[in-house]
């Protein structure tokens, strides 16, 4: 079959992507070999908290670090797109999620602290709505209400290490915890997943608002793990504000994320709406490629397998956790066209003793080079397939691990590449 | 290729996406259940053997998974193994679906009768624990196969069709318009000689009886294919167990020939209309159909090619229903510990249809035709039979 654009990956940037172009009028295919990482991520869309080895404070603004990031890394995906795009693609995303009916609050030119499950914060930019009101900015007296049986989500160690941070003058509000009894869900376990489920039916909300509300003291905000419903959470948290008379707030979970679950789920459905068709699960994806074109991916190694062409590709594949490298002992590579990655022969510098180091992992920062116009190109800056466009993880030396950037880079790159593969004719 | 465990980062996507860890508490999910439990497994300790049951073998999690780890393989390799009870009586019967169906479609319409009579359905409830809330296709007296027999030849080129039990005990309507169908596009289809692919047994616990029927079916496709006639299957089930199961779950010798020449029916005629070669002399069908893509369709990795195919006939809109599985997952609904767990699972689907009040559901597989069918009550259709449809016949 022939498409205009195959994007290859189904993350944040591969998405992203599809979506640009489909907007530019293109006919899209999305392959990926698996789910995409956003049920790995906060749902959360950081922007970029921290400059690793300058401050150890995050960021007060993402947008007025690029310059200082440029300095550091002239070759930053953010460096690359500069700043209009990325406020631009960031636009754009928001705008998105207010016709997927999953709001995001928030802008680049500042950063929020959120909190943690474990009481730390987190620096981000752009959040779902639910989250909104748990910004450490906010002064006032937050109640920590977890569920006991929830390994995920400690609200007493929490609560005593954000009061921790508070009378250090750090975050504003004070807080204290509580805990759920246990709850029965059936049998099934008390995850994430199962309570966001069940926080889904309107029942189960009423019974938790009537149990939880005497706990609430007046004018407290109450901030919840972020279960809040796994298909309906505006409906969710805007019904227990009413029935409580309180502010409440999402706190998002280690993976599986339902916030990047539910970011997954409707940007997949949209996407679905608009005819862009996505195939999930390729565990063989054979490209067909031509002198200086790619042509399109065989799905399997058998002569009978489906062929996919398109004019243009972008390439979403991801890091290590996604999949788009690899390594061996002594080798780093890219998994599908095996393109060029710049890595220093001496495994020893791949890596930083420390594994939490602040200043972040070295092969984080390893991907595939890219132009000014995100293609691919070789060690010597030749581009190596005319139609290809990189976007999100695989573009080398970002490191969204350290910098906490990864969602800004995905949808920058994303919508950037996508739009520049719909434009190839 | 053996699953390495260690691919396994334990990102937990795969119990995101699980659908029956989503319907029960029973079952502890595919990553406990399959690469953990791997690591007792491979030190010579058992891990309970109900976890396993309650797989329904759906393949979502090997889909999902970024890292390609076999989950459903794990699954199944540890029954091979030989850590879990012996199946059932009743996992016997469902597993040899092929014999009941042999013997129901000669005793029609007596076997039919007896079916639909609700103390029949209450001792198969409480004597052997098959649900009684689940319907039972009815059989055919006149098979696909004996319909087939009594046909004029056609000229044209070769084409092997593996039409499974299901369309020839249950549904031979199915097998006559895949007949009907490629014949208009100028192929002579032949049945090679076929037993039930083995999935059923396997799915069951009965790795030796799947084998031997593999091996025969092995052999009478072998011989097909070296004649250099392609082979097609109108179940992605069948299909799937024929090209992937033969060689990873059963190990039959030079299985892995056969995949070479095995297509799905609506990714042959599709390949057809890339070459120029289809007839596409479609009438109008001015309607709005919905279609759900099987999970063993998508563990095929062949994309979605029947949407593209219907895509070719004028005025006929395909909207695809949110992926997953339906529930039903063959013989997995109809036992009676699973039957709420298999409705619950395909829950997103029904109420999707409801909302949407769809009236024609298209679906590749037959399992899932009957659980959509019968759970909200739509017309079901394989894609061929709408094309069949479109052909005006």
């Amino acid at each position: 079959m022939f498409y205009d654009v195959i994007v290859i990956g189904a993350g944040l940037a591969g998405l992203m992507a599809a979506e640009a172009a489909q907007r530019q009028g293109a006919r899209v295919l999305v392959l990926a070999r698996g789910m995409g990482s956003l049920a790995l991520t906060t749902g959360c869309i950081d922007g970029l908290g921290y400059i690793p080895g300058t401050s150890k404070a995050p960021l007060a603004s993402p947008l007025k670090a690029l310059s200082q990031l440029k300095e550091e890394h002239p070759h930053h995906p953010y460096a690359i797109v500069g700043q209009e795009r990325i406020l631009d693609a960031l636009d754009h995303f928001q705008e998105l999620c207010q016709v997927m009916d999953l709001p995001y609050t928030g802008t680049f030119k500042a950063n929020l602290l959120l909190p943690t499950p474990l009481g730390t914060y987190h620096p981000t930019c752009l959040v779902p709505e639910t989250m909104a009101q748990g910004t450490l900015s906010i002064p006032g007296s937050v109640l920590l209400l977890g569920f006991r049986g929830l390994k995920d989500f400690p609200p007493f160690l929490a609560a005593e290490n954000l009061n921790l941070l508070h009378s250090q003058g750090e975050v504003a509000p004070f807080f204290r915890a509580a805990a759920l009894d246990k709850l029965d869900l059936g049998g099934r376990a008390i995850n994430g997943l199962n309570l966001a489920q069940a926080f889904d039916s309107k029942d189960f909300r009423k019974e938790f608002a009537k149990k939880i509300k005497p706990t609430l003291r007046p004018g407290e905000r109450l901030g919840l793990p972020a279960v809040l419903g796994l298909h309906f959470p505006g409906e969710a948290w805007a019904e227990l504000r009413e029935m409580l008379n309180a502010e409440v707030f999402e706190i998002p979970l280690p993976p599986p994320s339902v916030p990047g679950i539910r970011l997954y789920r409707k940007l997949k459905m949209h996407l679905q709406e608009n005819g862009v068709r996505i195939f999930v699960g390729l565990s063989a994806l054979n490209p067909l490629k031509g002198p200086q074109n790619l042509n399109g991916f065989s799905l399997g190694r058998a002569k009978n397998s489906p062929i996919y062409r398109a004019k243009a590709f972008v390439l979403a594949t991801g890091k290590f956790v996604g999949g788009g490298l690899d390594s061996e002992r002594g080798r780093i590579f890219e998994t599908l066209l095996d393109l060029p990655v710049k890595y220093p022969k001496n495994r020893r510098e791949w890596f930083n003793p420390r594994l939490l180091n602040i200043a972040g992992q070295p092969f984080n920062r390893f991907g595939v080079e890219v132009n000014e116009h995100f293609q691919p190109v070789d060690t010597a800056g030749r581009v190596i397939y005319s139609n290809l466009f990189a976007a999100g993880g695989i573009i080398a030396h970002g490191d969204s691990m350290s910098e906490k950037s990864g969602g800004g880079v995905a949808i920058a790159t994303g919508y950037l590449a996508g739009k520049l593969a719909a434009g190839i004719k | 290729m053996k699953t390495n465990i260690d691919q396994c980062i334990k990102c937990s996507i795969c119990n995101a996406y699980c659908p029956v860890l989503k319907a029960t508490g029973l079952f502890p999910g595919p990553k406990l259940c399959g690469p953990d439990a791997e690591r007792f497994r491979l030190k010579g300790k058992t891990i309970p053997a109900e976890w396993l049951e309650f797989c329904d073998y759906c393949k979502i999690c090997e889909r999902v998974c970024p890292h390609n780890v076999r989950i459903p393989e794990l699954h199944i390799r540890s029954r091979i193994a030989g850590k879990t009870p012996k199946p059932s009586f009743r996992d016997w019967l469902l597993g040899h679906s092929y014999l009941l169906e042999k013997l129901g479609s000669w005793g029609t319409p007596v076997s039919n009768w007896i079916n639909r009579w609700a103390f029949f359905r209450w001792l198969l409830d409480r004597g052997l624990g098959i649900d009684h809330r689940i319907k039972m296709p009815p059989f055919h007296r006149r098979t696909f196969t004996r319909w087939f027999q009594t046909r004029k030849a056609f000229k044209g080129t070769s084409i092997a069709y593996f039409h499974g039990c299901y369309t020839n005990y249950i549904d031979p309507a199915l097998g006559r318009d895949m007949v009907e169908v490629l014949e208009k596009n100028g192929f002579r289809v032949i049945l090679p000689d076929q037993e039930c692919c083995g999935l059923p047994l396997i799915s069951n616990g009965f790795f030796a009886g799947a084998t031997r029927l593999g091996e025969k079916n092995l052999k009478s496709l072998r011989k097909v294919v070296e004649g250099g006639i392609e082979v097609i299957f109108s179940s992605p089930s069948c299909g799937m167990t024929i090209k992937q199961e033969y060689d990873s779950i059963l190990q039959i010798p030079g299985a892995s020939i056969l995949s070479e020449h095995l297509s799905e029916i609506s990714q042959f005629l599709l390949r057809q209309h890339e070459e120029g070669k289809l007839n596409t002399r479609f009438k109008r069908i001015s309607d709005t159909y919905y279609y759900h893509a099987p999970c063993h369709l998508r563990a095929l990795q062949v994309g979605l090619p029947a949407l593209d195919l219907l895509s070719l006939i004028p005025g006929l809109k395909v909207i695809e229903l949110p992926e997953g599985c339906c529930g039903l997952a063959g013989s997995y609904g109809f036992k009676r510990e699973k039957y709420a767990v298999a409705r619950e699972v395909g829950e997103e689907i029904f109420q999707a249809l409801r909302k949407r009040k769809a009236k024609v559901v298209i679906s590749d597989c037959e399992a899932c035709r009957m659980q959509i069918g019968s759970q909200t009550g739509v017309k079901t259709y394989h894609p061929v039979q709408i094309l069949h449809q479109a052909y005006g016949e």
